[in-house]
């Protein structure tokens, strides 16, 4: 069995003094960087500081060792093998025909010392958590391994020289599909910052309304010093929201220029390639037949711009986060594209997964408000009593109790309205087309989506009515996938009936 | 397919599970009095604390108490060789149907309370999510899970008979 390369321990070790670094910094900035701790005091304690960091330090470097000691990977005429694990040690074995998707990581610690992270899925619900197979080799090397798999995959033998290094197929600027380009990425960013404005301004209004019910309060001494508190707790949310808005700015930027620099997507034969990222690069290669969905979605600004995303449920291609780990997000196709381009992009990569045309619509808009509203309701009067009641025994004066009675029935108005909105664009989005084993699910509200799945995938079929909506013949339709993806379901709401007959008509044959 | 109703035990499980939900509740409602009379708190605070709590411990309790006798009215479940049916919910009924030939794997859950009415949960695993029968007897269950191993051997079958 070959063992990883030694530039694993090197970066690993260069990455965890790099954290431990940080930590330490957080932890005892205010002890040693602190007016009011005297000399003698850091002086004494710094050798133990240092002691306790070199002890840890050290743990680290053993266990990145014994990692390194035990782990390795094989190919054989029919599987890949892999150890790996110091406690609790792994074996894995996947068959190439089960090879789901094949990912290319590597960070700004791995490009210092010139490896790269290759991880293998089978696409197991069991290991949605974490990958089949891990290989921590040289870059070249893994790019080598990353052709010969692909070919392995479809059939192939592996050759004797795998682990050699082979000529890297460059895939030149016309190979790929489409171009995020610095336009798109400055206008994409600037389209999240709008969402985020928009989400913000709606809470100011909130806030707006709270903080002058705490502004009376004080003026009339309702509650004390209470007034006060509550009154300064809402400023503190506030502020805190507002650094949330200037950091999401800042992420989003690091996010579109750096994360997705270079972003590619290339087609090999039944093979599709994504890769992408500055510090962190990333290329993913997985089966075209191994796309289980497609989903676009249109966030409320994007939807008025007319741009879009494209998302992919492939098991195995998701947002790596560490070596080892991956998280059951969406992987990403496109991005940032304007919404008439799906078609076109679609047509290009994956021309059987081009959405329909929506066959069916909606039929009746109060039924997306209705139970809301009840609930609300019902919300609003426990509420007020718990508020009003309580005020009434402390003798407040009316304007008070007038006051925090408007502010509730005032919040709970532009609650409602908000969802009246959503009801409206969720009344326009939802449907649903079907044709040749395709089914082209549209839902969502201030978001829309639009998913596009073949009908061998869907695995159970649910349908959600009431009484009420059962005599008027509604019913809203749940389609559940067959993906490890945290959710794999699709629901598309207030349809006709006969239409759970036919999904469950598709879903026995 | 006709649909059965669930065993009469099953509406006590839930019974008991409710009653232990309402204890909690009236626990939280008394050990609130409790603290207000120990702190010497003045008559109306009390007054106003108990009527902020009570509120909606009485409506949950409403709830919660309610809760069982429609639930197990309006659960139904059956399966034959193709499909499993599961129907239930009060306000929001729900009907799922899961293709046989979609089942990864069967599996039946016992508590302390299912083990003593002899009671028993399947779960059926499928390629996706995870679908739960509420609560059948385990003679049920146990019969329900090798009926279903063998329509998935039959229709996996039929499958492979049909791509031929």
């Amino acid at each position: 069995m070959k063992k990883f390369d030694k530039g694993y321990i090197y970066s690993s070790l260069l990455s965890d003094l790099f954290s431990c670094l940080v930590i330490v910094f957080i932890f005892l900035e205010d002890f040693f960087f602190n007016d009011e701790s005297n000399a003698e005091d850091i002086f004494a304690a710094t050798p133990i500081f240092v002691i306790g960091f070199v002890i840890i330090y050290l743990c680290f470097i053993a266990y990145r060792i014994l990692y390194y000691k035990t782990s390795g990977y094989e190919l054989t005429e029919k599987e890949i093998k892999c150890n790996r694990g110091v406690l609790f040690r792994k074996r894995s074995v996947l068959d190439y025909k089960k090879v789901h998707a094949i990912n290319k990581k590597q960070n700004i610690f791995h490009r210092i010392f010139g490896i790269a992270i290759l991880t293998v899925d089978s696409g197991s619900t069991n290991t949605s958590h974490q990958a089949e197979i891990t290989i921590i080799e040289k870059d070249k090397i893994v790019d080598a391994l990353l052709n010969e798999l692909n070919a392995l995959k479809e059939g192939g033998a592996p050759s004797m020289e795998s682990t050699e290094p082979k000529e890297e197929l460059l895939l030149s600027d016309e190979d790929s599909l489409y171009r995020f380009t610095s336009g798109k990425k400055m206008l994409y960013t600037l389209i999240n910052i709008a969402s985020t404005a928009f989400f913000t301004a709606l809470f100011a209004v909130l806030a707006i309304i709270v903080i002058g019910i705490c502004k009376l309060m004080i003026q009339q001494n309702f509650l004390g010093t209470w007034g006060q508190y509550f009154l300064y707790a809402f400023l503190i949310t506030v502020g805190a929201m507002l650094l949330f808005s200037i950091f999401s700015l800042i992420g989003c930027l690091i996010h579109s220029f750096v994360g997705y620099y270079k972003f590619n997507i290339t087609k090999r034969g039944n093979d599709i390639q994504i890769s992408y990222g500055l510090l962190e690069k990333h290329t993913n290669t997985f089966s075209y037949d191994r796309i289980k969905a497609v989903k676009i979605t249109q966030g409320l600004v994007q939807r008025m711009l007319g741009f879009a995303s494209i998302n992919l449920e492939v098991i195995g291609y998701t947002v790596n986060s560490g070596d080892d780990d991956k998280n059951a997000n969406l992987g990403v196709l496109v991005p940032f594209c304007k919404y008439d381009e799906i078609g076109e992009i679609l047509g290009k990569v994956l021309p059987d997964y081009v959405p329909d045309k929506k066959q069916t619509k909606s039929i009746s808009y109060f039924s997306f408000i209705s139970w809301f509203t009840l609930i609300l309701c019902i919300i609003t009067g426990v509420v007020l009593l718990q508020a009003i009641l309580p005020m009434l025994i402390f003798n407040v004066s009316s304007s008070v109790t007038g006051a925090v009675a408007l502010a509730i029935v005032g919040l709970a108005t532009i609650i409602l309205a908000v969802k009246a909105l959503s009801a409206i664009l969720s009344y326009q989005n939802n449907g649903l087309a079907i044709s040749n084993g395709k089914i082209t699910a549209y839902y969502g509200g201030f978001t829309k989506n639009v998913t596009v799945f073949m009908s061998k995938n869907l695995i159970a079929a649910e349908n959600v009515t009431t009484p009420l909506r059962q005599k008027a013949g509604i019913t809203s339709l749940v389609m559940h996938l067959k993906t490890n993806a945290l959710s794999n379901e699709v629901k598309v709401h207030i349809q006709d009936d006969k239409l759970a007959e036919e999904i469950e008509h598709i879903l026995i044959i | 397919m006709e649909l059965r109703k669930l065993d009469k035990n099953v509406l006590k499980l839930w019974y008991i599970r409710a009653a232990i939900g309402a204890l909690a509740l009236v626990g939280v409602f008394t050990s609130t009095a409790v603290i207000l009379n120990a702190t010497g708190a003045p008559g109306d605070v009390t007054l106003a604390v108990l009527i902020g709590v009570g509120i909606p411990v009485a409506l949950l309790l409403a709830i919660i108490l309610i809760m069982p006798a429609l639930r197990y009215k309006m659960y139904a479940w059956g399966y034959d060789d193709k499909r499993i049916i599961v129907k239930q919910g009060v306000i929001f009924r729900q009907r799922v149907v899961i293709p046989v030939c979609q089942i990864q794997d069967l599996h039946r859950t016992q508590g302390p309370l299912m083990m003593m009415l002899k009671l028993s949960g399947v779960t059926i695993s499928t390629a996706g999510s995870n679908f739960d029968i509420s609560t059948l007897t385990t003679e049920e269950a146990d019969c329900m899970i090798d009926e279903l191993e063998r329509n998935l051997e039959m229709r996996i079958e039929e499958l492979r008979n049909e791509e031929i």
